[in-house]
């Protein structure tokens, strides 16, 4: 018993120490558990209203309802640009095709960002609008420049965003022009799309968008252009970096897209975010 | 006295929204200071470092539960800075060492530290490029932090409130 008094009395801080990063470990290791889940969003809630009640303080906007409908009329034209950029492409390759494609509408909810948290490997967003205004997990968010990320969890009057710089966004994206997918992802200081073949063919300056094949954002979303291709000497594989098209650090209004794509799709295939909370 | 101990708790909410709501318009690169950490380690040098390795885990839990960062890496990262820092305690200088040049010293090997932990911790799952995660993701946002911290020091009343 001394001896183990002796032993805390010296060593209290190493074991306080080791004690608190095992748990630490433990909760990096559970934090998808659907119960560690529920919690935060509820303490998100809370802190998401704190945050607002400042954030009015901050950002005083002159014209706002003006401002509002310019944006959403600029997304939109984004949208509707990009749409057509697709037709276009499809046109050449599949005109006895596209007779029978759907006309995709879009309905877009104005979202103001109250709050920031930034750091080099996970950027998140709150916005101002949530459960109540019809936003669930895994919705696009974007503005009149293209994709800003997806929504990650949201209460009932606020919604947390998962940006493109965030490590634990993946999304499969794809080259407009050359049509080659890949999966995008944040690397902590670059926007990559890493193992592409060597075999594929994109260029410096090529638009890269989101592809039908995900399973997160079914529609085609412009993300950025293709910045640098870094060919290794060794291995089959290129990384491209990408340089997108909205400005992460600077946006303060975005729109989120009303619509979970592939709703039949994700009813048959593993998603996660269908698992129950 | 163990009121005095709960004030770094009762500060944190307002450093935490001047952090999340007027620290983003001082981005440079994408790189921000972190004033909770100037607050954990200006309270690990007037109480200790075991009290620093506990309230780094409490705000860490605090920040990760408040924010979408991966739950558990900011409770690691903070109580791993406390440590650090709590290194540097004397029970017979607290007051000369906080408003010292040391302090700043001190801010910078804390912001160091978690911020290299915080990236590891993220990019576990890549293959990491020394020089980024020790330049790009460790030193710059220790020295923002550090050019902060020198701020507060400066304009900070000679009489001390808290």
């Amino acid at each position: 018993m001394r001896l183990l008094k002796n032993i805390w009395n010296q060593f209290k801080e190493y074991l306080v120490l080791i004690f608190l990063l095992l748990i630490s470990v433990v909760f990096i290791s559970r934090s998808d558990n659907a119960s560690v889940k529920s919690l935060k969003t509820t303490t998100f809630g809370t802190f998401a209203f704190v945050s607002s009640l400042f954030s009015d303080l901050l950002h005083t906007s002159g014209l706002k309802s003006e401002n509002e409908k310019l944006r959403k009329q600029n997304a939109e034209l984004m949208l509707e640009v990009n749409r057509l950029r697709e037709f276009g492409i499809e046109n050449e390759e599949l005109k006895n095709l596209l007779a029978v494609k759907d006309s995709i509408s879009y309905k877009l909810i104005p979202a103001k960002i109250i709050s920031k948290s930034f750091s080099a490997d996970q950027t998140t967003f709150t916005l101002n609008k949530g459960n109540d205004e019809g936003i669930k997990a895994g919705m696009a968010v974007i503005t009149g420049e293209g994709l800003v990320g997806i929504v990650e969890r949201s209460s009932d009057d606020f919604s947390l965003i998962r940006t493109l710089k965030h490590l634990n966004f993946r999304l499969v994206v794809k080259d407009q022009r050359s049509r080659f997918q890949g999966i995008l992802h944040w690397t902590g200081s670059n926007l990559i799309i890493s193992n592409l073949p060597k075999t594929a063919e994109v260029k410096i300056g090529d638009r890269i968008v989101t592809s039908e094949l995900s399973s997160l954002i079914g529609q085609p979303f412009p993300i950025g252009i293709v910045k640098k291709i870094i060919n290794p000497d060794e291995g089959y594989f290129n990384n491209v970096l990408i340089q997108s098209f909205a400005e992460i650090e600077k946006i303060e209004n975005v729109f989120i897209v009303a619509a979970i794509p592939h709703k039949i799709k994700n009813s048959v295939e593993l998603n996660f975010y269908n698992t129950k909370n | 006295m163990k009121f005095d101990k709960l004030i770094p708790l009762l500060l944190f909410i307002p450093i935490l929204l001047l952090q999340v709501l007027v620290v983003p318009y001082l981005e440079l690169n994408g790189i921000v200071p972190d004033l909770v950490l100037i607050l954990l380690v200006f309270y690990t040098l007037k109480y200790g470092q075991l009290y620093g390795i506990i309230l780094g885990f409490v705000l860490g839990a605090c920040i990760d539960f408040s924010t979408g960062s991966i739950l558990g890496s900011s409770m690691f990262t903070k109580t791993l800075a406390a440590f650090i820092a709590g290194y540097f305690y004397n029970e017979n200088q607290v007051g000369t060492i906080i408003k010292s040049p040391l302090f700043l010293v001190i801010i910078f090997l804390a912001g160091l530290v978690n911020a290299v932990a915080f990236s590891l911790i993220a990019n576990f799952d890549i293959s990491l490029n020394l020089f980024s995660l020790l330049f790009e993701q460790g030193i710059l946002p220790a020295i923002y932090t550090t050019v902060i911290a020198s701020l507060v020091m400066i304009f900070s009343p000679k009489r001390s409130y808290i």
